[in-house]
């Protein structure tokens, strides 16, 4: 695609921003925020990627790995409460669910571990991992929240912590993971994802961009379901006391 | 026998002194009433004796033993705590039984839930029935039989005819009366209804601002000559 062609598909932006004047929705100030800072964002990634796979290093591939993760431990907590504390069982769930599934690729000879296939699958994994571990820290709070009197009674007959909050912990791991689940049952029916639709548009053919597209979602859906059941299952401890009473938080 | 013996507790939640220097002991086999006026920290006490709330000085003791070093999973199945307001989890009521049978791989038998059951003036195929289809009495009843699956050494209750009609708190009572009388069991019973501590325990402690009042016998509050406060209680 051309930079001329890049342009005249800039037209789309003004009917969006057409529809949001005449329905007065104001978001024109916004939008135009989130168009300039896409272009930029992605303008300035294009530039480092390019780097990053030109140079080739194990290391430099692994920090900006490291970096991901981090970025996206910090999202996934920024509605939470407790935010420094959910901010390292964050970081340790991204990562073992991306550490898990990526090198099951890798030794599986799927990817190699080289930045230019293994940032962008990464970025697949740890994108998808962070919005599943948001869902599910919300849930856990929430059912909490509003299982209190519940949970106590249940401490009261002699439950441990575990035993008397399992089915809360269990509903919040469901919730993480229901997204890519739903997904999946949609995959080629509804939608065709983004990396598939990227091989095809890049010149591939449909088998092999459907061969790696179905070896993605394997590894979403191992990433999410490790990331939301450590992120779960580490997390419930804190709405305990170290006497075995529930707190209110 | 000693089984809770309380020096100088105090407990203060949110900067403000709920209980304040209490002491107190409770022999085995005792049926005792907490009464006072709101606020004035029964439910607060009764909390401490398993652990579900924490004092922030003072001691307890157990059967001799610092509560702070006993386990709470073993303090709760022995010391059975039943709330002022119903509350039933799962679909059926009989899920409400099951559950401290199958947390602590206690086998019960039959007869035993049926024959509570009775007692209770409950058929047994509400054991069948969904737990949002019973009626606050019943909810309670089975809350009541809940934490009496694990045979508790002391039985806690909080209140726990404030939501039942005249019908359902006389079926409760008397249950209560019944399980004191039958079995060799502790009993501790917070209550605001001066004339229900006069059918239930024998002696009465009274609560006021977190410090108690008096501590009597029963009958004595009825007789004696009583604090002012105490007698603004029974006013009310």
């Amino acid at each position: 695609m051309s930079i001329t062609t890049l342009l005249m598909t800039s037209i789309l932006i003004f009917v969006a921003l057409g529809i949001s004047k005449s329905q007065k929705i104001h978001l024109e100030k916004e939008m135009v925020i989130g168009i300039i800072r896409a272009i930029v964002q992605l303008s300035l990634i294009g530039l480092v990627l390019t780097y990053i796979f030109e140079i080739d290093n194990r290391i430099v591939t692994t920090v900006i790995l490291m970096l991901m993760v981090y970025n996206a431990s910090r999202v996934a907590t920024k509605r939470g409460k407790n935010k420094e504390e959910l901010k390292k069982v964050a970081f340790f769930s991204i990562f073992a669910g991306t550490a898990i599934p990526m090198s099951v690729l890798i030794i599986t000879g799927a990817i190699e571990y080289v930045p230019s296939q293994v940032i962008p699958v990464s970025g697949m994994v740890i994108g998808n991992a962070m919005v599943a571990l948001g869902l599910t820290f919300k849930q856990l709070h929430d059912n909490f929240t509003s299982n209190f009197y519940e949970i106590e009674i249940k401490l009261a007959l002699g439950a441990t912590e575990r035993v008397a909050s399992i089915h809360l912990i269990r509903d919040s791991i469901r919730t993480g993971m229901q997204p890519i689940v739903d997904s999946m049952q949609t995959l080629g029916i509804v939608q065709l994802p983004g990396m598939m639709t990227g091989l095809i548009l890049a010149g591939q053919s449909p088998v092999l961009a459907i061969k790696y597209q179905i070896m993605v979602t394997f590894m979403l859906l191992s990433a999410v379901a490790i990331t939301t059941s450590i992120g779960a299952f580490a997390t419930y401890r804190k709405y305990f006391t170290e006497e075995k009473q529930v707190k209110r938080i | 026998m000693l089984l809770f013996e309380m020096r100088n507790i105090s407990v203060k939640i949110n900067n403000t002194n709920i209980i304040k220097n209490l002491s107190l002991t409770i022999r085995k086999g005792e049926f005792i009433n907490i009464i006072g006026p709101s606020g004035s920290g029964k439910s607060t006490l009764l909390r401490l004796f398993n652990r579900l709330s924490s004092i922030s000085s003072g001691e307890i003791y157990y059967c001799g033993k610092n509560l702070n070093e006993t386990n709470p999973i073993s303090l709760r199945k022995e010391v059975g705590y039943v709330f002022q307001k119903p509350y039933l989890f799962g679909e059926k009521a009989k899920e409400n039984l099951e559950y401290p049978l199958s947390i602590h791989n206690i086998y019960l038998e039959k007869d035993y839930i049926f024959n509570m059951l009775r007692q209770l003036n409950l058929e047994q195929d509400i054991l069948e029935k969904d737990c949002e289809n019973l009626s606050g009495g019943e909810q309670q009843r089975i809350c009541l039989l809940r934490t009496l699956m694990l045979k508790p050494k002391v039985l806690l209750l909080d209140e726990i005819t404030s939501s039942l009609d005249p019908v359902n708190t006389k079926i409760v009572e008397e249950f209560i009366v019944n399980i004191y009388n039958e079995f060799d069991v502790t009993i501790v019973l917070v209550t605001h209804n001066i004339q229900q501590a006069k059918r239930m325990g024998k002696r009465t402690i009274f609560l006021e601002k977190g410090e108690i009042l008096e501590d009597a016998e029963t009958n004595s509050y009825f007789t004696g000559n009583k604090k002012e406060q105490i007698n603004r209680f029974f006013d009310k």
